[in-house]
């Protein structure tokens, strides 16, 4: 885009928006996630990577949230088309999320989100007579059900529909929202973590008091991803059975207490400890609310990635000499083409006595838990018809949720159906939750929900391919390789639908049962944590180089913690040397254990 | 003891006919008493499991005979280092066996290891306990949960169940911890199978009648697997209680039947009003295997012509599902009508 050929290119108070004249066409873009005052919106990114932006929600857990509003100027008094880019959720046969749009204090005259449709989609939302180019715009939310909007878009050509299949609304989106081509410099590090979990927080801590330059980029508000307080995943995985006992340190630094899953009080999961951490490291620059969505390469190696605020839009391009793959998808990985795998393997492939028969995309579910609370009064909740019906043969009688209520199992994909298992986990959560609320007041009259997870802690995603794949005879036989570095403790605990729930849910299952086989401390080899085929990449958390079976076992986070600090001490062997993940390997294998046993 | 115990019990009870277990010699430590229908008399089953067990299981009646609930007086030692306890408890259930509750005779009380007697939350815990039908206690030897002559739960709990000894623990009540795996075993052992023995003897088309109105699933289920054969076809003279069902809050089993009962169900110009009716009333759920459930069946004018008409507010899924009906009806003008309709707004 070039400035001449803007027409009033304004923004007001760090908006994403953009106007600009094409054809003598006059375009107002807004993303709703720019919104200046967010009401009781939320703003959901989880979806990026399938739809190119985040989006605002109305997660009210059924009682309607204060509105969001913003003001824009725009381009020239007239009348315009009025697009809003929104889906019903929940089409069955319509669903919950309505909302109105407000223009200038006046209503759009459509009630949007109750389509049936589900799928992403620019609604006509009639025309409006601007006649002040200051423009005052506000979602109204009508039920507290988890009604979103992506997108405003005003356009004084009346015919012209935007579009929306996905790489032309991409592009669409580009040519009107950004100012500029070039993105932000976030700077050069000695090490970019991509992904502030357990793992990439621990991962970014031990870098940078190693002496290098850290980047830690967070794709939301807080740290700690399934053990923050969006999630609320207690950590797991002993830390006192170390053979290197020195790791584990920075996961104490993160640990606030054992709260449980699922616990009603946000601050048990310590999301302001665990910044206050960060901050600290004077060698770490922090990067919150940025979604890493691009890799640059050159030949076998990543030079730069570059993220996108979630709220604002703007790019930042982060320079590095290595980076680490902490996401839990392994998008970093997957981007720069990195060798992966996603479901399980075959016991044939593996020779694991655990693995499947087949290949196939199984993988561990995702889960939002859910909390309620005894308050003074009885309280009510309405019918949702448009969620999962219960009665009294079949419904789960729980004040909470615990790690059961989980949903995958290869029914969904856990990256591009990200949104839908979110969502219908949600329509477990609500349908059940009406039923006991309407047909067991003796129990639950005075109950209320307090807390519903609008972002999915996922358990299972991509898992990028390292020097050495860890297997489940790795862990029962307990080999100790050369470069065993992290000790793990949990079981092999790989998930399955309840066989109940499946009864009744068949092929939608919500409801998890596992066994645990339990295993002796074990130790995950350091190959296990550096890509095969990118040269510059370290991975740590769920998406390091091992089998499904294997994964059971090692994905828990005081584990995960502990493969980020041996991510961070690697870097800065690699770094000292000029060398690699694999050269720290091949070359300065007795450096790394030295750190590790110091 | 508790063979000598049973024994008496036996001699004791042998007599037919007695009233009812009263408020007056049991104590609803629970207050849960209404959990169970008013009973008049009652009939006593002497149940001979092995040369070691026997007792009385005693079957509740109202006025007119029907039979309402199951019961048991029992008197079970406890043991522990040697030491014995004795347990005095009723246990209740319904007529397939299913656990509904318990009392206490008037005057006693249960304790823990250390003498204790139960608190309020330990007597509800107790009840949360046995209402598990599938419980960790079921795959449990008492030597595999606790330290041999303590109550003392073994650490290797966990190793053996695959369970976490966090789990367990919410299983069972700390101090009493045999008490509770003895009266679960109780409480879901072969008693069950005695239990739907005798309720089989009572099977009539008068108790048919009662189960498949009773609102209770599992009386339903088990009524209709003798009013419905294999092919879906029902028994005469129980029609109107399959389609009472169908309309019930219960999702579950109207999604049953109506994937399983014969089409012949369905077909008629009576039996398709019903269904529309029932269809405009039904969970969107329902709605969707009624669509799919009409695939297989002819369709009535009357019920096409309805069917046309949602076709303009259907989602993708129905709309779907209402197309694939509608194009194979016989000729209709009205149906070919809305076909075209529905066609020319989806163009739009």
């Amino acid at each position: 885009m070039k400035y001449n050929s803007i027409n009033n290119l304004l923004r007001i108070m760090l908006l994403c928006c953009a106007t600009l004249t094409l054809h003598a066409q006059q375009q107002v873009f807004v993303e709703t996630e720019s919104f200046a005052r967010k009401g009781g919106w939320v703003i959901d990114q989880q979806s990026f990577t399938v739809m190119g932006s985040s989006y605002l929600m109305a997660h009210g857990m059924g009682r309607p949230v204060g509105d969001a509003v913003t003001t824009v100027e725009f381009p020239a008094k007239g009348k315009y088309q009025v697009w809003v880019r929104t889906k019903d959720w929940a089409p069955f046969p319509k669903g919950p999320g309505k909302f109105t749009v407000t223009v200038n204090e006046k209503q759009l005259t459509p009630v949007f989100g109750e389509s049936g449709n589900d799928q992403w989609k620019w609604y006509d939302g009639g025309e409006v007579n601007i006649t002040d180019q200051q423009v005052k715009l506000s979602l109204h939310d009508l039920t507290g059900f988890n009604g979103r909007c992506d997108a405003l878009y005003f356009t004084t050509a009346a015919k012209f529909t935007p579009p929306n299949d996905l790489p032309t609304l991409s592009a669409f989106r580009r040519k009107l929202l950004h100012t500029t081509e070039q993105p932000n410099d976030g700077g050069q590090y000695d090490l970019v973590v991509v992904g502030g979990g357990i793992a990439g927080t621990c991962a970014a801590i031990s870098g940078a008091r190693m002496g290098l330059k850290v980047a830690l980029i967070q794709d939301r508000p807080v740290l700690g991803g399934n053990n923050s307080s969006e999630i609320r995943v207690h950590l797991k995985g002993d830390i006192d059975k170390n053979y290197y006992p020195k790791l584990g340190r920075i996961v104490r630094e993160m640990d606030n207490g054992d709260p449980g899953n699922g616990n009603p009080d946000a601050g048990e999961y310590g999301d302001a400890r665990k910044i206050e951490i960060v901050k600290a490291e004077k060698n770490l620059h922090l990067f919150l609310n940025t979604y890493v969505y691009k890799v640059e390469k050159d030949n076998d190696r990543i030079i730069a990635v570059t993220g996108r605020d979630i709220a604002t839009n703007q790019d930042t391009r982060f320079t590095g000499a290595y980076f680490s793959d902490c996401t839990g998808d392994g998008t970093i990985g997957y981007l720069a083409g990195a060798e992966f795998r996603m479901g399980r393997e075959s016991k044939s492939e593996t020779g694991e006595s655990l693995a499947a028969e087949k290949p196939d995309s199984f993988t561990l579910g995702t889960s939002n838990l859910w909390a309620s609370v005894l308050v003074d009064s009885v309280t009510t909740f309405p019918a949702t018809p448009w969620a999962m019906q219960f009665s009294d043969e079949y419904h789960i009688d729980a004040l909470k949720a615990d790690w059961e209520w989980e949903t995958g199992f290869g029914n969904f994909n856990t990256i591009t159906d990200a949104e839908k298992i979110r969502d219908h986990n949600l329509r477990a959560i609500y349908g059940n939750w009406s039923y006991l609320k309407n047909s067991k007041p003796e129990k639950y009259a005075r109950q209320q929900l307090a807390w519903v997870a609008y972002i999915g802690g996922k358990r299972e995603s991509r898992r990028i391919i390292g020097d050495l794949v860890l297997n489940q005879m790795d862990i029962q036989e307990g080999k100790m390789y050369p470069d065993g570095a992290v000790t793990a403790t949990w079981t092999i605990d790989l998930h399955f639908p309840d066989p109940k729930n499946s009864r009744y849910f068949e092929g939608q299952e919500f409801f998890a049962g596992t066994k645990h086989i339990r295993v002796a401390p074990y130790t995950i080899p350091y190959r296990c944590l550096y890509s095969h085929n990118i040269s510059n990449l370290f991975m740590a958390g769920r998406n390091i180089s091992t089998t499904h079976v294997a994964f059971g076992s090692t994905r828990v986070m005081r584990t995960c913690g502990m493969m980020g600090e041996v991510v961070g001490f690697a870097a800065a062997v690699a770094k000292k040397y000029h060398s690699s993940p694999r050269g720290v390997y091949q070359d300065h294998l007795p450096e790394l254990m030295n750190l590790l046993k110091e | 003891m508790k063979c000598l115990f049973a024994g008496l019990l036996m001699l004791y009870s042998y007599a037919v006919h007695g009233g009812p277990p009263r408020a007056d010699t049991t104590y609803d430590v629970l207050r849960n008493q209404s959990l169970l229908p008013e009973a008049d008399r009652r009939q006593t089953f002497a149940i001979h499991e092995n040369d070691s067990t026997n007792y009385s299981l005693q079957l509740a009646l109202d006025k007119e005979g029907r039979p309402l609930y199951y019961y048991r007086n029992i008197f079970t030692p406890v043991c522990y280092t040697g030491e014995c306890k004795p347990v005095f408890i009723n246990l209740y259930w319904d007529l397939l066996g299913n656990y509904i509750r318990y009392d206490l005779p008037v005057g006693e009380a249960l304790t823990k290891l250390d003498h204790k007697t139960f608190k309020p939350a330990d007597y509800e815990k107790l009840q949360e306990i046995l209402s598990k039908s599938d419980c960790l206690l079921a795959e449990l030897k008492i030597t595999d949960l606790i330290v041999p002559g303590t109550e003392k739960l073994a650490d290797s709990v966990d190793a053996r169940t695959g369970a976490t000894l966090k789990t367990i623990k919410n299983e069972v009540i700390p101090g009493a911890v045999y008490t509770c795996y003895t009266l679960w075993h109780m409480a879901h052992g072969n008693v069950v199978d005695e239990m739907n023995r005798i309720t089989e003897t009572y099977n009539s088309k008068q108790l048919l009648h009662r189960f498949l109105s009773s609102g209770n699933p599992d009386y339903q289920y088990w009524a209709l697997a003798k009013v419905m054969d294999k092919k879906g076809m029902i028994t005469p003279g129980f029609e109107t209680d399959i389609r009472d069902i169908i309309n019930s809050k219960n999702i579950f089993i109207a999604r049953y039947i109506l994937q399983q009962v014969d089409a012949g169900f369905y077909t008629g110009k009576k039996a398709q009003r019903w269904l529309w009716d029932t269809f405009t009333r039904a969970s969107y759920p329902a709605q969707l295997i009624i669509l799919r459930r009409l695939k297989y069946v002819p369709l009535q004018g009357e019920l096409a012509r309805h069917l046309a008409d949602t076709l303009a507010n259907a989602n993708g899924e129905q709309a779907g599902l209402l197309l694939a009906l509608l194009k194979a009806a016989p000729g209709n003008n009205y149906v070919k009508k809305k076909l075209h309709d529905y066609e020319i707004q989806q163009h739009q």
